[in-house]
């Protein structure tokens, strides 16, 4: 039987299509689970954005309860400077979530379990975030490290602490994502390695499996809301600083 | 950092658990760094497909829809606020028009009856008055019927009287018995009173 982290290996599809740099870029089981959520949500929300009918119908309800949930987070989080990063906000939502519930589907695959990508989103998150910062507050975005009204003796202290807060944000916004998502399919994984040897008596591991999974589909669309309203809320601390 | 948040979303626990076989292959493949380049090339290019799709198409429409109905939800609720207002100063009108309506008939109402009263009051005076007329010439003329029958009484009386002295004694002043018999009905009828 296959070990708990063969889920996790990447394969090509396709033979390489090219490279770049030295790097042959080929289909993989992760670019198909990236593109088919991207398939996926752009269909379910095109669908329900087509008719933009007064009186919704199911799809619609469906789309406006995601375009209402992003809204009111970035308002909530962020305030009217940031109704220009709604899109991104939301396209950032629905690509975990989509990502994060696929990889729930049977034979699916999690690209959201894997640091690499977690890492690059939140990275560029975190890139993007500060340039903003510094683009709009210049030199000023430097007081995001030294809290208003504190005792400037402090400095020395404060200063270092807030900086390696500041700084370890992406690592803590990836590694939350990724390792999450990996626990989760590493656990049933597990789990229903013990279905299979335990014969008979694998209907107890069973039933926790069910269990579990209910819980990972709950996990799964947490992890998303968390990644997407943290963007929200280091977005906010570089447009208003403290 | 990362090493604190692995172990604390149990991690670590897990990883004690796996098989020595799965580490000894080469370790997890999130970690096998010539996946990454393929990775963030697929990341990049489906989430740059997602990101326009969501601002040029979805976003845009969906924002749209919601703006339209809450305009005419707004519209709707407005529409009904002014109906509303327009039904209340209708109902004060239309209130107003019975209050008057309900005066100007009790009005006439009692301007008819005062009317008829008075009417009835006058005709039945004129009546009344035709009446006593009528009762008071009635009496008049029952008492000179009287008095005439009285007076004629007393002189049948005396004639029949001096017809029977005259049978009965021959001769008979007739002045005489007249004035007698005269005075003897006066008595008589004082009697009878």
């Amino acid at each position: 039987m296959a070990g708990p982290l063969e889920q996790f290996t990447i394969h090509n599809v396709t033979d390489p299509l090219f490279t770049i740099g030295n790097h042959p870029i080929a289909v993989t089981n992760s670019a198909i689970f990236m593109l088919g959520a991207v398939a996926i949500s752009s269909v379910l929300l095109l669908a329900g954005a087509g008719k933009g009918a007064m009186i919704p119908g199911r799809v619609q309800a469906l789309a406006e309860i995601f375009y209402e949930f992003i809204g009111n987070m970035v308002r909530d989080n962020v305030g009217s400077a940031g109704r220009k990063y709604f899109p991104f906000i939301f396209s950032l939502f629905i690509f975990t979530l989509f990502g994060n519930v696929l990889g729930l589907m049977p034979y699916g695959f999690t690209f959201t379990s894997h640091i690499a990508v977690t890492f690059f989103m939140a990275a560029s998150i975190f890139l993007a975030v500060t340039l903003i910062g510094l683009f709009k507050h210049g030199l000023r975005f430097f007081s995001l490290f030294f809290p208003h009204g504190a005792p400037l003796f402090t400095a020395p202290i404060l200063i270092p602490i807030e900086l390696v807060s500041y700084l370890s944000r992406p690592i803590s916004l990836s590694v939350r994502l990724f390792a999450n998502m990996t626990v989760g399919h590493v656990l049933l994984k597990v789990l229903a390695g013990f279905v299979v040897a335990l014969g008979i008596f694998g209907a107890v591991p069973l039933a926790v499996l069910v269990a579990i999974t209910a819980l990972e589909l709950l996990v799964a669309v947490l992890q998303a809301y968390i990644f997407t309203i943290l963007s929200c809320i280091y977005l906010n601390d570089a447009l208003h600083l403290h | 950092m990362p090493v604190s948040a692995l172990r604390a979303s149990g991690w670590g626990a897990i990883l004690a658990i796996l098989p020595a076989a799965a580490r000894a292959e080469g370790g997890m493949p999130q970690f096998d760094v010539s996946t990454f380049p393929s990775q963030i090339f697929w990341l990049v290019v489906s989430f740059a497909l997602l990101y326009v799709l969501m601002s040029w198409l979805v976003l845009p429409r969906i924002g749209h829809t919601i703006e339209a109905r809450e305009a005419k939800i707004q519209s709707d609720l407005d529409a009904a606020q002014k109906a509303n207002d327009a039904a209340r100063v209708a109902a004060e009108a239309q209130r107003k028009a019975l209050a008057e309506a309900r005066g100007k008939a009790s009005a006439t109402l009692r301007q008819t009856t005062d009317a008829a009263a008075a009417e009835t009051t006058a005709s039945l005076a004129a009546i009344g008055e035709k009446l006593a007329g009528k009762i008071g010439e009635a009496e008049r003329r029952i008492a000179e019927q009287r008095a005439q029958a009285l007076a004629g009484l007393s002189s049948l009386a005396a004639e029949i009287a001096g017809s029977v002295l005259g049978k009965l004694v021959g001769t008979v002043d007739g002045t005489q018995v007249a004035a007698k018999v005269a005075a003897a009905v006066e008595t008589a009828r004082k009697g009878t009173k």
